[in-house]
């Protein structure tokens, strides 16, 4: 058996020798990371199937954000007749003010976690889905993408739990609409994943935790 | 540390918050400062996560298309580098398992296959190759909180925010991680 000091020293010499890479093609990855980080810049060539993404992920946005602040106008209760300002002398802002800005976002957000538990739930239903789940999972996938880049996700928990539904949106969006030998495989697949990743009843918990909070 | 070198991670550090108050402000070439600050620690990283050089190609460049796209949301709170690391780690392990589960459903007979290469293994393999061998070998969990604690230096509570996981779990992971590597070694003398 190895004694413990010739174990230790490996392990430290492991620090500077184990996985080192070759030396990285650092030019080659910014030009890349420009293209992606600064879209706007992109040449029509270049630019493979950026129009159909950028026009889906705003169709997304606009709803994201039309709900958004659909929800958070109509839960807000009528504005109080004004009040003399000098009366009270105090300019704080009300803190219910400052709460109501993030409000849209966990709606939004808990919104979009009740609508994709639902549809893996019809998933993890025996009998083969229908072309509408590819859909639904589509626009599920560009809400996704959002809520990951929003300031929402700051969970750490959260942004793993979106991680993973991007994957498994991205597996249902990409689904086969015939063939039903291969649609059986790609669903066992997806079902696999759901199991491993135990995203089922993780989607219910954020989901019930969010509106918990939220109402 | 010295006074010099004192005054110089200071100024170092507020270089680089005003480096990263103009790449948020849309400024290109300090975005590409902070790049090529950063750049072959976090290659480096990804690559110990992931094992294979073309896919830590690309995460890499995922990690800071991410970061750039998130840089509002970096608060100062903790060091740009340890900010940066912690997306790499989170793009690295998605990256795995999309790839890997890829690969299992093209190839659903091979179970046994990892990602992970191991390294080369000399005509008489020392003590050095067996035991990187090993590391690889481990099963993902494990061997990520491994190499995030001994091989890239992080604290458990670092590791812990970085994956999500409680810190006790950290440090059972990298207990468990040792006692298979040392009974992977156990016939060395």
């Amino acid at each position: 058996m190895i004694d413990e000091e010739r174990f230790e020293q490996m392990l430290d010499r492991a620090r500077d020798e184990y996985g080192v890479p070759r030396e990285p093609d650092t030019e080659a990855m910014w030009r890349a990371i420009e293209r992606e980080a600064w879209p706007r810049q992109r040449t029509f060539a270049t630019a493979r199937g950026v129009s159909r993404t950028a026009a889906l992920l705003a169709a997304a946005a606009t709803l994201v954000i039309g709900v958004g602040v659909g929800r958070w106008s109509a839960a807000r209760p009528p504005l109080a007749p004004a009040q003399p300002v000098a009366a009270s002398g105090d300019t704080r802002t009300p803190v219910t003010e400052v709460a109501d800005v993030r409000k849209p976002l966990e709606r939004t957000t808990s919104d979009y976690l009740g609508q994709t538990a639902a549809l893996l739930q019809q998933l993890e239903a025996p009998g083969a889905p229908k072309g509408a789940y590819t859909a639904q999972a589509t626009t599920l996938l560009a809400t996704t993408r959002l809520l990951l880049d929003s300031p929402a996700t700051s969970d750490t928990r959260l942004h793993g739990l979106l991680e993973d539904l991007e994957l498994v949106l991205a597996q249902i969006a990409a689904l086969p609409t015939s063939g039903a030998a291969k649609n059986h495989e790609e669903l066992k697949a997806i079902r696999s994943t759901l199991v491993d990743r135990d995203v089922v009843p993780r989607v219910q918990t954020a989901a019930v935790s969010l509106a918990a909070f939220e109402y | 540390m010295t006074d010099v070198a004192r005054i110089s991670a200071t100024s170092a550090g507020a270089d680089e918050r005003w480096l990263i108050a103009q790449a948020r402000q849309g400024d290109r070439g300090a975005a590409r400062r902070l790049y090529d600050d950063h750049v072959r620690r976090v290659h480096r990283l990804v690559y110990r996560i992931c094992g294979d050089e073309e896919l830590a190609h690309d995460l890499t460049q995922d990690t800071f298309v991410r970061a750039f796209g998130q840089l509002d949301a970096f608060r100062g709170e903790a060091a740009f580098g340890t900010w940066l690391h912690r997306i790499a780690v989170s793009v690295a392990l998605n990256g795995l398992r999309k790839v890997r589960r890829l690969r299992d459903r093209e190839r659903p007979m091979d179970d046994s296959s990892e990602l992970y290469a191991a390294p080369e293994r000399h005509a008489e393999p020392d003590l050095r190759d067996r035991l990187y061998a090993a590391i690889g070998a481990l099963p993902e969990a494990l061997r990520v909180t491994f190499v995030l604690y001994h091989v890239e230096g992080y604290s458990h509570v670092e590791i812990g925010q970085m994956l999500g996981i409680a810190e006790g779990t950290s440090k059972a992971r990298v207990f468990e991680a040792r006692g298979r590597l040392r009974e992977a070694l156990a016939d060395f003398q």
